[in-house]
């Protein structure tokens, strides 16, 4: 499992920064958002939950691509699958390796784009917060949508069609937790927790249902 | 040359096929067939194109779903070689060697120990190389693997005299530690020393005068 993590870095940092492209949409859909929305502060405090919520996710759509697609068009799914290394742990360690190498670095970015919408230091740590319980879901979902459209002629479409419905539950709980949180609203542990909860059970179910998946895609 | 290897371990290490049926896509393309590879055997397939080669070698491993038959094969101790090698362009030879091996759990030999001198290309990136090269590359990766049964498609292809002879040479100490070699070809490189299998009678034909994919 190490071997495939450090590969998974090797890879990324070889790759000709295709993981820098997330964080460089992350600030620029900030600044765009930022710069269309006008002069009016409060309506930037108002959405900037939202926009930062929204970027993160879009952001790491970019890169979804590259989670099984490059590896399946090279042979390496195939042999990988073969090796009597279960295909639980190779799904699992791709989860980790995306969020570590695309999340993470939309998570710390969080607080400066925050910035740009207008939003206090503090909030926008706040956001990050949000942000750090929810994005491991949208690791899980990715690469589970991945898997399921593997090998298919319209897969890349099809990939973007199922992506998104999949991710509106993490939406919707992080940056209504995100807002409440910065308002100091009672109780805004709720959606949170809840985006606890779905971060940990698509993190748990996505590798069984993944690696149930390739078996079955690479039977064709 | 001696190469750390499990092969002999594992004494129920037999390949058997029995009355097997094939499919590519929808389409049935071998029936029938029914074989069987034990410890220190090194069996090839042969055929013309089309006759479904590839596709019994995938469904021996589980790349393919068996319409037939019965195929018992210990797949925890193969190591498997398609047309895609599962090599990574921009990564060098010796960091994709490292990989595989290390997936297989073994270390990667000191340099004199690599075969097909690919010590010598070891920090050269995947991309850069011949097909030649690149094919040596993924053949050491499975015989570095250390595992008991190779599964290669088309092994040779690419390869120098020379190298095709090395490759005849790890495939026959292979087998004498007691591994399995099954290999596709539609070349007689290794008629000498392993028992070939034509493939063309139990070909199911085609019932439209459709071209095979």
């Amino acid at each position: 499992m190490k071997t495939l993590f450090a590969q998974e870095l090797r890879l990324s940092l070889r790759g000709g920064g295709r993981f820098g492209m997330a964080l460089v949409l992350y600030f620029a859909i900030g600044f765009l958002v930022s710069l269309g929305l006008g002069p009016d502060r409060f309506a930037h405090q108002l959405i900037a939950p939202s926009v930062l919520w929204v970027g993160a996710l879009l952001s790491s759509l970019l890169t979804l691509d590259s989670l099984l697609f490059r590896d399946h068009q090279d042979g390496t799914i195939e042999r990988l699958i073969l090796t009597p290394l279960p295909t639980e742990n190779i799904i699992m360690v791709k989860v980790f390796a995306h969020w570590i190498l695309v999340c993470l670095p939309l998570c710390i970015a969080a607080p400066l784009v925050g910035l740009i919408m207008n939003l206090e230091l503090k909030s926008g740590a706040i956001a990050a917060f949000t942000l750090l319980i929810g994005t491991p879901a949208i690791s899980a979902i990715g690469i589970f949508v991945a898997a399921l459209t593997l090998g298919m002629r319209q897969g890349h479409l099809l990939q973007a069609i199922l992506i998104i419905p999949a991710c509106i539950p993490t939406l919707i709980f992080g940056s209504i937790g995100a807002a409440q949180l910065m308002t100091t609203t009672p109780s805004p542990e709720r959606p949170l927790a809840t985006l606890a909860a779905i971060s940990l059970a698509t993190i748990g179910l996505t590798p069984f249902a993944s690696s149930f998946l390739l078996h079955l895609n690479a039977r064709h | 040359m001696k190469l750390a290897s499990k092969a002999g371990q594992a004494a129920d290490s037999v390949v058997r096929a029995d009355a097997i049926g094939c499919q590519r896509g929808q389409q049935p393309v071998l029936s029938e067939l029914s074989f069987a590879a034990h410890p220190g055997d090194f069996l090839t397939f042969s055929g013309p194109n089309g006759v479904g080669k590839t596709t019994l070698l995938r469904t021996l491993i589980g790349l393919n779903s068996l319409l037939d038959g019965n195929i018992s094969i210990p797949r925890d101790h193969c190591a498997y070689l398609g047309h895609h090698d599962g090599l990574k362009g921009e990564l060098t030879v010796a960091e994709n060697l490292t990989f595989w091996i290390q997936i297989f759990g073994n270390q990667l030999p000191s340099e004199d120990q690599l075969p097909f001198g690919v010590a010598d290309l070891r920090d050269r990136e995947i991309r850069h190389l011949s097909s030649g090269q690149r094919q040596k590359v993924a053949l050491a990766s499975v015989i570095l693997s250390g595992q008991d049964i190779w599964l290669l498609d088309e092994p040779a292809t690419g390869l120098d005299n020379a190298a095709t002879a090395e490759f005849c040479r790890h495939v026959e100490s292979h087998c004498k530690s007691s591994g399995i070699v099954i290999a596709t070809t539609h070349s007689n490189f290794a008629s000498r020393i392993c028992q070939m299998i034509d493939l063309t009678p139990f070909a199911v034909p085609l019932p439209t005068t459709e071209l095979p994919q």
